[in-house]
């Protein structure tokens, strides 16, 4: 059965063996951004717009920050509230909660990128990253969101 | 072939730094400011299918066209994805990051 379904103005999730746990684990992960110093997954999702321009760069970090980690709140509370639904079988994502889960799960995947410290290609077929419980979430994420990604673009197809 | 990793975006975070951009004021000959160019790079965890996906959301562009804009980070590293005024380009560059996709802005 797959994951999604595309329904005429929702997408209907249906969970499917560990998508649950593995979406609860990236909450939690999320969650925990921060809490550790140093650490690369702050630093990924944390891009400089200008990153050769110091003036530049504070006056944008001044103006969008501040709503860009509003908006990534907010994104997250609404996958936390699917993720709840979902407890009790399948859900209707309408647009906004499936553009939600798809950038939760994006961040994400950079974030668990960043910590396994990927720097190029070719890191799916790394076999040193077939035990890493770290890694084994970044595998089963990456498929979640391929399946998300094939229903989302669905709808904007003409 | 794992259809998934064929569709792993890649380039290193890490040795692809934005390049500097010290680029003079701009202006072309008639005077005219040439705008801001919002570029994104290649990252080697994004999906390919993602970056489509996000070009086709944030800008409107066909699927051809968003294909060849991800095609281009993927193979060159980075790919001008829309030019505008500078407050514009940065809005732009914010939904972007929304996304999580790395983008910058430099001057046209």
């Amino acid at each position: 059965m797959p994951r999604f379904k595309v329904l005429a103005d929702r997408i209907e999730m249906r969970p499917v063996g560990d998508d649950l746990m593995a979406l609860s684990l990236m909450q939690e992960m999320l969650a925990s951004l921060g809490e550790e110093p140093d650490d690369p997954a702050v630093e990924r999702l944390s891009v400089a717009a200008y990153p050769d321009d110091g003036d530049a760069q504070s006056e944008y970090e001044r103006l969008m920050n501040p709503e860009l980690d509003r908006q990534r709140r907010m994104d997250r509370d609404a996958v936390a509230s699917v993720l709840k639904a979902a407890e009790s079988g399948s859900v209707d994502l309408t647009p906004p909660e499936a553009e939600a889960l798809l950038m939760v799960l994006n961040e994400a995947r950079l974030a668990l990128g960043a910590r396994l410290g990927i720097v190029e290609d070719g890191w799916g077929s790394d076999e040193r990253r077939t035990s890493d419980p770290v890694a084994l979430l970044l595998r089963y994420l990456t498929g979640y969101q391929d399946d998300l990604i094939r229903a989302l673009a669905k709808r904007i197809e003409p | 072939m794992d259809p998934i990793r064929t569709r792993t975006a890649g380039f290193s975070a890490a040795t692809i730094a934005p390049e500097r951009t010290d680029a003079p004021e701009v202006e072309d000959r008639a005077g005219h400011d040439r705008g801001w160019n919002v570029v994104v790079w290649n990252d080697p965890v994004n999906l390919m299918s993602y970056v489509v996906l996000v070009f086709r959301r944030i800008f409107g562009y066909s699927e051809e066209k968003a294909t060849r804009l991800m095609l281009e980070v993927h193979h060159e590293g980075r790919s001008i994805v829309s030019t505008a005024p500078r407050e514009k380009a940065e809005i732009d560059c914010y939904t972007l990051h929304r996304y999580a996709l790395w983008a910058t802005i430099e001057r046209a």
